[in-house]
């Protein structure tokens, strides 16, 4: 279980993540999810004691990283966003150095070793210097690295970053495997690839969370948007007069049916207008040919939050101007 | 502290490095001896020791450049911080290996008294004395080119200035017997090593308050000391340059002493530059 309280990192005046507080529960895939510098990385290298914070506790399971860091450390495994990889080794070699660097006992180290790499799937590169791997494959010694010590969380960092589609495919199978005997925590700013593997997703946004739940509960509990479409034949003006009790702001096109009108009701929060509009275009006789109602999905939250990103960034730049 | 070490050896040996840093310095060595004890027909081997410390300048740069640099930028450095080791493991299990890269030709060093003396009439303690001496200097050099190494992320920055040093540590000798000892250069050195704290000072904590006050209050009372005590600086500066005079503490040895302070002095600067490595990265962790 890891506790964050409070963390937060200034270099200088510039805040990288700003009193961040979750916490991470045992046995769960947990996703880290923001743009491109929103303090991800920086999160990730504190919470595995690789960097200091400027204020903030971190437990992990029970030890403050900071205050014990060698407890600390001993549950966790970390996958930094560039597999930390002495090229000059074989696979097999560094293992087995990252092993003792882990205190791993001596006579359990072999063992130890090919067990990360058939969990890695990489006993075909084992005895090769890591030199000569591909990008996918040190990306998978990376992980085995993380593996050594069969620490009870796994940390990722971008796991997927510059991988091929297939082995974006494989490594996240590789996750889901590990999530059955371990708690993972992966970071990424691609939404699908946190929505696809994790339980619980975590939003961070310029170094502030700003959203915390399932997938499920996110999109249902931010604030989401519905969308219902609406095929009708009759007049724009009868139409119009008719939808005018609803509470949407309503949208009149041309239809692909020749004969149709595209009608388009949005609402700002999450509801169902299917009756009541049915009921008021039946009763000022216009036909319906068909209905489709949407809800915002998860990217969309995602990109709503994202978005805001980018409003803001403007905002703060035209202040500054002015 | 072991694993560091045992990776680091390794990683000398793998990529031919540790040969050719050993093949270097016994060819240089030998080429000494030669000169110095067959050449010459001196039965001293310290002379031909004292000769070799020419090596050191530019030996110490190839052994220490990459030490901790390269971690820092092949990010491998996030392996060894986000493991349960102290970094003071690390940096101690880095610098026993380089310390054990020096030791291997040294040991096969020792034997070379032994074969001089077949020929003549050797003082083995002045010559062993000499190598011990000659391999704790070396300890020391490697000390603070790590410490340099742990300032840079480029191994070639890292060679460049640990060379630079080298050589004016080297050469610091001649430089203090070329330089007239009087008040007004002390004291214009002085304020020029005053400004150069204050420059560390600056770099360290980017804030440029602090530092432009650190070296404001030097300067100050260099003025001030130089009004009142111009006496104490007269000689001040070549005191000081004396103290740091590394390499001319194995000037005793050459005239077959047994000088243990100096022995003690240059552990110290090992243990020292050792601990500023340990805070130079413990540094950046918590910038």
């Amino acid at each position: 279980m890891i506790e964050v309280k409070g963390l937060t990192k200034r270099y200088g005046t510039h805040t990288a993540v700003s009193d961040l507080s979750f916490t991470i529960e045992d046995g769960k895939i947990y996703g880290f999810l923001g743009p491109n510098g929103a303090g991800k990385s920086t999160t990730m290298n504190m919470i595995t004691g690789c960097i200091s914070a400027t204020d903030g506790e971190v437990f992990i399971n029970g030890h403050d990283i900071f205050e014990e860091p060698l407890e600390a450390k001993k549950n966790i495994g970390y996958l930094p966003e560039l597999p930390p990889l002495y090229t000059d080794f074989t696979v097999r070699e560094y293992l087995k150095f990252v092993s003792e660097l882990k205190k791993v006992p001596k006579q359990q180290i072999k063992e130890e070793v090919d067990r990360v790499i058939t969990e890695t799937n990489t006993e075909e590169y084992a005895d090769r210097l890591i030199r000569t791997l591909s990008k996918g494959y040190r990306q998978r010694v990376g992980l085995a690295q993380a593996l050594i010590g069969n620490p009870s969380i796994i940390i990722l960092d971008e796991p997927s970053i510059g991988l091929d589609p297939k082995q974006i495919i494989e490594m996240r199978e590789l996750i889901r495997g590990l999530g059955k005997n371990h708690t993972v925590i992966l970071s990424s700013h691609i939404l699908s690839e946190v929505s696809a593997v994790c339980d619980h997703i975590l939003i961070i946004r310029r170094g502030r969370l700003v959203a915390n739940g399932t997938p499920e509960e996110l999109e249902k509990n931010l604030q989401t948007s519905s969308q219902l479409d609406v095929e009708v034949i009759g007049e724009e003006d009868v139409i119009r007069k008719a939808l005018d009790e609803i509470d949407a702001t309503i949208e009149v096109g041309k239809s692909e049916e020749p004969t149709a009108l595209h009608v388009i009701l949005k609402t700002p929060e999450k509801s169902d207008l299917r009756e009541p509009v049915s009921r008021a275009l039946s009763a000022a006789g216009c036909i319906i040919l068909g209905m489709q109602l949407s809800h915002a999905s998860l990217e969309d939250v995602f990109l709503e939050l994202t978005d805001q990103d980018v409003a803001d960034v403007t905002v703060s730049e035209g202040g500054e101007e002015a | 502290m072991i694993a560091v070490y045992k990776k680091e050896l390794k990683s000398f040996f793998q990529n031919i490095m540790g040969f050719v840093f050993i093949a270097f310095m016994l060819l240089m060595i030998g080429i000494f001896t030669i000169a110095a004890n067959f050449a010459s027909l001196y039965p001293n081997f310290e002379y031909a020791l004292f000769s070799s410390l020419l090596i050191f300048p530019f030996l110490i740069p190839i052994l220490t450049m990459r030490s901790i640099a390269e971690e820092k930028r092949q990010r491998t450095e996030q392996l060894l911080f986000s493991a349960p080791v102290r970094i003071s493991d690390i940096v101690l299990g880095k610098y026993f290996a380089m310390i054990t890269i020096i030791l291997i030709p040294m040991l096969i060093v020792c034997t070379y008294p032994l074969i001089i003396s077949r020929y003549g009439a050797v003082s083995f303690g002045p010559a062993y004395s000499a190598i011990i001496a000659f391999f704790l200097l070396g300890c020391a050099l490697t000390a603070i080119g790590m410490f340099v190494s742990s300032l840079t992320e480029n191994q070639i920055v890292a060679a460049i200035i640990t060379l630079a040093l080298m050589l004016l540590l080297y050469f610091m000798k001649n430089l203090i017997q070329m330089m007239t000892s009087s008040a007004v250069i002390s004291l214009i050195m002085f304020g020029v090593f005053a400004i150069a704290i204050a420059f560390l000072v600056y770099s360290l904590t980017h804030n440029i308050a602090v530092s432009a006050g650190v070296g404001f209050v030097l300067v100050i009372a260099l003025v001030l000391l130089y009004s009142f005590y111009p006496e104490a600086l007269s000689s001040g500066f070549i005191t000081v340059l004396n103290s740091i005079s590394i390499f001319s503490r194995y000037d005793n040895f050459y005239f077959g002493i047994l000088d243990l302070s100096s022995l003690v002095y240059f552990i110290s600067v090992a243990a020292l530059f050792v601990f500023f490595t340990i805070q130079s990265i413990e540094k950046r962790r918590w910038n």
